[in-house]
């Protein structure tokens, strides 16, 4: 009773703490949610003007693209050689090797290339773009701009959302054919499935609908992370702590919202086709 | 409920700043109250006062940085410029590029739609055109061959002189200074004064400067004392200090007894 007793007392406070934290995050979350918007509107009226610098959005392109492309890289052609080596062996005993090709490439394809590449993105040029962004908030740079009457929103945070936007989908292309490249290695020296046997049924399983909906989901990643890489620099007020604070947010957030969109995007397009 | 900020507006004569009752707080905190001045066409003001009674803010809401919670801001003319306290350059570009940032960068159309039509074009500069530009700014701040250098490999005082150079670079006609000479020798100070002053008498140049030093504060025309977000005492510089205002008498002795306790900063 008296360990009950106990127990009862000192959980109570720490559950208030956590329902109070849990709080504090959700807000934040939809105060982040609700600046994304506002963001998607001003980009939107600015795209109606034509007000956006290709330069500039090209030079965001180079750096999302050239940057995360190496990490973005490893990441994904290792997963598909460690799914080709788990599938491989199975396959092969089981007397399916004709299905190692479609396995990975289904993984990869309609999954694991669009989110990982995204997730790379995130670690790099998201982390970046609020890291910059927020610095020149609370250096005065952000103001500087304001007083020579240049939206931020338009000259830093435009080109930044749409130069990712357009560079994920092109880098999900690359990761996503070198990935399966990959696993055919593994297939082939581990599981001995012959290269036609995997390309063969690459091409069964892989539909033109899929690369479609491979890029759009790669695209609507790419506008997600950059927006919110981009609404939180520019809303960090405060010192270095915030900086900080203001990056790992922005991952966070956005971690979070990849996965919650990545099933939504799934259940939608392939929810009632998802055993084929 | 919140006032718009104004902007090229018929004004009396040549006045060219009015801040008329102007109030601003932040939270439960009141850092502007009822604040009404006005600045002429070649005339520098000075706003002099304690850290933190809100000089910046009143320069930030005069700027539009901030917008007022009551009261109004009338600027004659949208050519203004303001100095930052701490340079605000932009790191990722070089001396060159940040000073000609302005005659390259396109303003947004909403502001361009509110100009007068014949203001709307905005020229289009060559390389060498601007080269030469950004190298008589320069020169005029005391800074010769750092165009291709990168704010980080500047000094505290290079910047702030680089700084000024592109709050100069578009010829404003209304000039906002925070702490311009701070942290400055005081040949620098001496050379930014001096051009402050060559602003106001060759061209017309209305200034507002946010400043502690005593250089500068010499310097103006019309000071204006602010504490706890509201003007103490207004005068000319040489009134300072025979003044029987006993906010203004604190201050230019730097005495620690007075109406001005340092609890309340």
């Amino acid at each position: 009773m008296n360990t009950l007793a106990f127990l009862s007392r000192i959980s109570f406070p720490v559950t208030r703490q956590a329902i109070r934290a849990l709080k504090t995050e959700l807000t934040l979350f939809f105060e982040t949610m609700g600046q994304v918007t506002l963001f998607q509107a001003q980009l939107f009226r600015y795209g109606l003007q034509r007000e956006w610098s290709l330069r500039h959005i090209l030079e965001q392109f180079a750096f999302v693209g050239v940057d995360t492309m190496p990490i973005a890289l490893v990441m994904t052609t290792f997963t598909a050689m460690v799914i080709s080596l788990q599938v491989s062996s199975q396959m092969v005993h089981m007397g399916a090797s004709a299905w190692v090709g479609a396995l990975v490439s289904l993984a990869m394809i309609r999954e694991l290339a669009p989110i990982m590449t995204a997730f790379s993105i995130i670690a790099m040029a998201g982390s970046a773009f609020t890291a910059e962004l927020s610095t020149m908030n609370i250096s005065s740079q952000v103001n500087a701009l304001q007083t020579l009457h240049i939206d931020p929103v338009r000259y830093l945070a435009a080109p930044r959302i749409l130069g990712g936007t357009l560079a994920l989908p092109v880098m999900t292309v690359v990761t996503a054919a070198v990935s399966l490249a990959g696993g055919l290695l593994i297939a082939v020296l581990v599981g001995g499935v012959t290269p036609d046997q995997y390309m063969t049924s690459v091409q069964k399983q892989i539909t033109i609908r899929d690369l479609v909906l491979m890029l759009l989901k790669s695209g609507l990643f790419g506008l997600v992370i950059c927006s919110l890489a981009t609404v939180i620099g520019l809303n960090t007020k405060g010192g270095a702590r915030e900086v900080g604070l203001a990056t790992t947010r922005t991952v966070v957030t956005a971690f979070i919202m990849l996965a919650i969109m990545d099933y939504l995007f799934t259940s939608v397009f392939y929810g009632s086709t998802a055993s084929t | 409920m919140s006032a718009p900020i104004q902007q090229s507006h018929p004004m009396q004569d040549d006045v060219m700043i009015t801040v008329q009752h102007v109030s601003k707080s932040f939270g439960s905190h009141a850092v502007l109250k009822d604040i009404s001045l006005t600045v002429r066409s070649g005339e520098i003001v000075g706003i002099i006062g304690l850290s933190g009674c809100g000089k910046s803010t009143l320069l930030r809401v005069i700027a539009q940085l901030e917008e007022p919670d009551t009261g109004e801001v009338q600027l004659s003319s949208s050519n203004y410029s303001l100095v930052f306290q701490y340079s605000a350059l932009f790191d990722s570009l070089t001396v060159f590029e940040n000073v000609a940032f302005s005659l390259m960068e396109k303003p947004d159309a909403d502001y361009l739609k509110k100009l007068p039509p014949n203001e709307r074009k905005r020229k289009k500069y060559s390389r060498s055109e601007l080269n030469d530009i950004v190298k008589e700014k320069l020169r005029m701040v005391g800074l010769e061959e750092i165009e291709n250098q990168y704010p980080n490999e500047l000094s505290g005082g290079m910047k702030k002189r680089v700084s000024f150079a592109r709050a100069i670079v578009s010829n404003p006609q209304i000039l906002l200074y925070d702490e311009p000479t701070a942290g400055l020798d005081p040949i620098a100070s001496t050379v930014i004064e001096n051009y402050m002053i060559k602003l106001r008498d060759e061209l017309g140049v209305a200034s507002v400067v946010v400043t502690h030093q005593e250089s500068t504060i010499e310097r103006a025309d019309r000071l204006i004392l602010l504490h706890e977000g509201e003007i103490k005492w207004e005068g000319a510089p040489h009134e300072l200090h025979t003044t029987d205002n006993p906010f203004a008498h604190q201050f230019a002795t730097a005495s620690v007894e007075g109406p001005m306790a340092l609890e309340a900063v």
